[in-house]
């Protein structure tokens, strides 16, 4: 009997669990729906009139994202609509209708590219020319930016033409896609593989210093510690652990004795600078009211929209500058109020939950991975934006998923979504069942049929181990009457 | 660990950071009235009301007659005061960088908002007690002096003046703030809050003491000088004036019969007299959040430091307000009330929550009524002596004092006159003092005078 109940529990786990918890099409477009005319209805109360344009765009992108996304369609819906939001303010806080429409376009369409690139699973199968030409990448993307110029002194942007692109934000998605790759090891392999993705970070490590991306380092090792603690043992993330806090402190301590000594030449001017940034951020995070009129003055402002906005919002957006970037969620927080900004918190909260529940019922490991990796590079992004509005981190310079400005970042996060729905695709890894959206290429006989002979495979088990369970029933029924029979045998023996 | 429990991990971590965050918001948002502290909360408050504060146009400053004294032009963002550098000590200023002071410090979240003015957006409207011609009289006649000068109403303690030198004019304050600061002490309000050695005008006080204990019976011969434990104090100008009475003593400023007689007084005594005169004690006063201050205390002082005090040397001090507070106490018969100077504060209604009566309160029962008439004569006859033989139409009683000064090696003088008129029923009591100068107490004359003139000339006026 017991062996049965096993049987059936494994027969549990190998039905593809999560299809049945995934919305199914139909119902999300009614709720993408019911939810874009109640942010138009809003948008209407707040007197935005350039919404319409976007909001229709944004209604059918939404659609088309959820047909697309399968699996991973409970995650996207909640990113549509916060997607609704952070249209309605990059437009109240004046951004041009056309650039965001651009951009979103763009966006999409960049995301629908990586998917369907990732799910020829190219690099997973040519895993060392990949990893190679990924690093290429970076070092292509970092001089590029270099050697452009890049905005306000900042080396992180490329200028090409006119249009500007954020290089950080492209190396941020390759480093992801190659630490997963570089971590996937045998046994054989397992210290060369580590050793190789330690290489890999502190590579990025430097490239970021040396454009001053604190925000990004600190996000990339996030992803770095989380790949390495699902990839190896615990103690290689112990071990990574209390190497990266001493590499935190030597380089530390190496960057004060550089900004002390008063060298500024090459790269002890750009080490001294950073220290120096980063020093600022940290003292008038701290105290903002030693400067409260030039390095203070964000942190300031920042404490005194969160202290006034209220539970609804106020009618006027900051004056405080880069608030359609790094400080949006204030400026959100300004104009929609404590409400809908926790509400946007809870919406992230869920489609990340909804990302991990997805990588969940991935079985092949490396693409579990990559959702896992790039859904906490997600998060992190949104947790440390979230700690800086709360005032318990320094203004980092990242970007929140769907709602800042930046054409850059919404195409890295629309790829990441893009990359995630098409490594969430059960079909392509495994043998495939259920609604997978687009991905599960339905229209393919082949396809049909296997998914046609799984269910009969999974049908003919399931009637065997019924049949088989309904015999054992009978059987203990069968013995159970016979001790009985024989109990009864006794007594009459007894009283006769 | 298994992939599995791994991820969950992972996810455990990430969504309890969610949380964590999203409470964040709602805490130091302060939208929950529990979780936000009491700092939080009046932090809050601050922003608020100056969110509101600058939306809005400072208010006006009127006289008691009702005279445009401040005034904020809103086109130009300007604001003008019609005084000039004859207020400027007085009303202050508050600067958007924080550098304020005065009464528009101190009264700067009443002027600068008006909840009721939701039109105009204008702040509320100060009415003070000062008169413009008076103050402006009193300023004119103390520009070449450095201190201050006071004049108060003896029934009420009104200030109906008050001026310090070196002034500055607070109109375009903020173009012309780097300039005006370079000059020393100029933001200082010397009638307020100097407080430094009163000299001979304290032997007014003294005074109380003698008269009150009948000690003014016995006639002291003044050989100019008097010895206290070894040491000797000599009478100004090494002078001599035999066998005196307190009226020739406090008209010659005798040192050493006011020496003799606080000696006599003893400690107890004198530091009762003190402490009905509020000498050390911190008063309140509705010019500034800081109080005036004094210092004064017998109790453990030596005979000699005893002797040093009767005549306004040694370890006594007050501000010039608070020595104008004490002569008004004895122009008004003892009845010691306390200088104020803000009489309402208005909404754009004309409705004011501001009662100056609270303002307008007895600080302390100085002495009888016979010992302050025998002071004011004695101060009549010294004023008398000053004009050498001239006629006092005005009925002014005065007292002179030179407090001598060690700074840095070198001898300064604190030269104070203080002046109560008419004698005959004290309507007003005028207190000027240079300080740390060269001038002696009798150089203040013209101060003394040209208020009184003006003072005669607003009550014909008002007749």
């Amino acid at each position: 009997m017991k062996n049965v109940l096993e049987n059936i529990k494994n027969l549990d786990n190998d039905t593809p669990v999560g299809c049945s918890r995934v919305i199914p099409f139909k119902k999300s477009v009614v709720v993408i729906i019911a939810v874009m005319l109640a942010i138009l209805l809003y948008a209407i109360i707040l007197g935005q009139k350039n919404f319409l344009g976007v909001f229709l765009q944004v209604t059918v992108f939404s659609i088309l994202a959820s047909a697309l996304s399968g699996r991973m369609r409970n995650s996207v819906l909640p990113c549509s609509i916060i997607l609704a939001f952070g249209v309605l303010i990059q437009l109240t806080l004046g951004m041009s209708p056309l650039k965001l429409q651009l951009d979103i376009l763009l966006a999409s369409v960049t995301a629908v590219i990586a998917a369907a690139v990732y799910k020829r699973n190219v690099i997973k199968l040519n895993k060392r020319i990949g990893v190679i030409i990924m690093v290429a990448a970076i070092l292509g993307l970092t001089a590029l930016a270099m050697i452009s110029g890049g905005i306000g002194g900042a080396s992180n942007w490329i200028l090409i033409g006119g249009i500007s692109i954020q290089a950080t934000e492209l190396t941020k998605l390759i480093y992801i896609i190659c630490l997963c790759t570089v971590t996937e090891h045998n046994k054989a392999t397992e210290l060369k593989s580590f050793a190789a993705s330690c290489i890999l970070t502190l590579g990025m490590a430097g490239i970021y210093i040396l454009q001053n991306e604190f925000g990004t380092l600190l996000l990339i090792l996030v992803v770095f510690i989380t790949v390495i603690f699902l990839s190896y043992s615990t103690k290689y993330t112990l071990y990574t652990l209390a190497v990266s806090l001493l590499l935190a402190f030597v380089g530390i301590g190496i960057a004060w004795l550089i900004h002390s000594s008063g060298i500024r030449g090459g790269i002890f001017g750009i080490i001294s600078s950073a220290y120096e940034k980063i020093l600022d951020r940290i003292v008038y995070w701290l105290n903002p009211e030693q400067d409260i009129y030039n390095k203070g003055y964000q942190y300031i402002q920042r404490k005194q929209i969160m202290l006034t906005t209220g539970l609804f919002g106020t009618e006027t957006t900051t004056s405080v500058g880069i608030k359609e970037s790094d400080l949006v969620l204030t400026a959100v927080m300004e104009r929609f109020g404590v409400i809908l900004s926790v509400l946007l918190m809870f919406l992230y909260t869920f489609s990340f939950w909804q990302q991990i529940t997805a990588a969940h019922k991935v079985c092949d490991g490396y693409h579990k991975k990559i959702i896992a990796a790039m859904s906490v590079s997600i998060a992190g992004q949104v947790i440390v934006i979230a700690a800086y509005t709360g005032g318990a981190l320094p203004i980092t310079g990242l970007c929140l998923p769907f709602i800042g400005r930046g054409g850059t970042v919404m195409m890295t996060v629309f790829m990441m979504y893009g990359i995630m729905s098409a490594a969430a695709h059960r079909d392509i890894w495994d043998s495939g069942h259920g609604d997978n959206g687009i991905w599960s290429d339905t229209s393919s006989i082949e396809s049909k049929k296997k998914e046609k002979s799984h269910i009969k495979h999974l049908k003919n088990k399931c009637t065997s181990l019924l049949s088989e369970a309904k015999n054992l029933t009978i059987s203990k029924a069968g013995d159970n009457k016979l001790n009985d029979n024989t109990k009864e045998d006794g007594q009459n023996e007894g009283e006769n | 660990m298994k992939e599995k429990i791994k991820l969950q991990t992972v996810s455990t971590i990430i969504i309890l950071l969610f949380m964590t965050t999203a409470m964040l918001l709602i805490k130091n948002s302060g939208v929950i009235g529990f979780l936000s502290d009491e700092d939080m909360k009046a932090e809050k408050e601050r922003i608020i009301r100056t969110a509101k504060e600058n939306e809005y146009t400072m208010g006006d400053i009127i006289d008691h007659d009702g005279n445009i004294i401040c005034h904020t032009d809103k086109d130009s963002d300007t604001r003008y005061c019609s005084l000039g550098e004859a207020a400027g000590n007085l009303v202050g200023f508050a600067n958007d960088t924080g550098d304020s002071i005065g009464l528009e410090e101190m009264y700067h979240s009443e002027l600068a908002y008006d909840k009721s003015d939701k039109e105009g957006k204008y702040g509320k409207t100060m009415r003070l007690s000062i008169n413009s011609k008076l103050q402006s009289v009193l300023y004119n006649a103390m520009k070449d002096y450095s201190g201050g000068a006071v004049v108060l109403e003896v029934d009420t303690g009104r200030i109906m003046a008050m001026v310090s030198t070196p002034s500055f004019d607070p109109t375009n304050i903020k173009e012309n703030y780097n300039e005006i600061a370079k000059q020393d002490g100029v933001f200082f309000n010397k009638a307020y809050r100097s407080n430094i050695a009163p000299g001979s005008v304290f032997k007014l006080v003294t005074s109380i003491g003698i008269l009150e204990n009948k000690l003014d019976k016995e006639k002291v011969n003044d050989s100019g000088e008097v010895e206290v434990d070894g040491t000797v104090i000599r009478n100004a100008g090494h002078n001599a004036y035999g066998k005196i009475g307190y009226a020739d003593a406090l008209t010659h400023s005798s040192n050493v019969y006011f020496v003799t007689k606080a000696l006599e007084l003893g400690t107890a005594n004198m530091q009762n007299i003190l402490d009905r005169c509020l000498i050390g004690k911190e008063i309140v006063t509705d010019l500034s959040d800081n109080p005036l201050k004094s210092t004064g205390v017998y109790t453990s002082w030596t005979q000699k430091e005893l002797a040093y005090s009767a005549f306004g040397q040694g370890n006594v001090t007050v501000t010039p307000l608070h020595m104008a507070a004490i002569v008004q106490g004895i122009a008004n018969y003892g009845d010691m009330k306390c200088p104020w100077i803000v009489e309402g504060i208005y909404d754009s209604k004309g409705e004011t929550s501001y009662d100056y009566h609270n303002s307008m309160r007895t600080l302390s029962k100085l002495t009888n009524k016979s010992v302050c008439k025998k002071i004011l004569t004695a101060m009549e006859r010294n004023w008398e002596s000053y004009s050498f033989g001239a006629s006092n139409p005005l009925e002014i009683g005065a007292k002179t004092g030179t407090a001598e000064v060690l700074e840095n090696g070198l001898m300064k003088y604190n030269a104070w006159m203080t002046a109560v008129m008419p004698v005959s029923n004290p309507k007003y009591v005028i207190v000027a003092v240079d300080i740390g100068g060269n001038y002696s107490g009798i150089q203040m004359r013209p101060v003394i005078e040209a208020a009184a003139g003006c003072l005669s000339a607003l009550d014909g006026e008002n007749k």
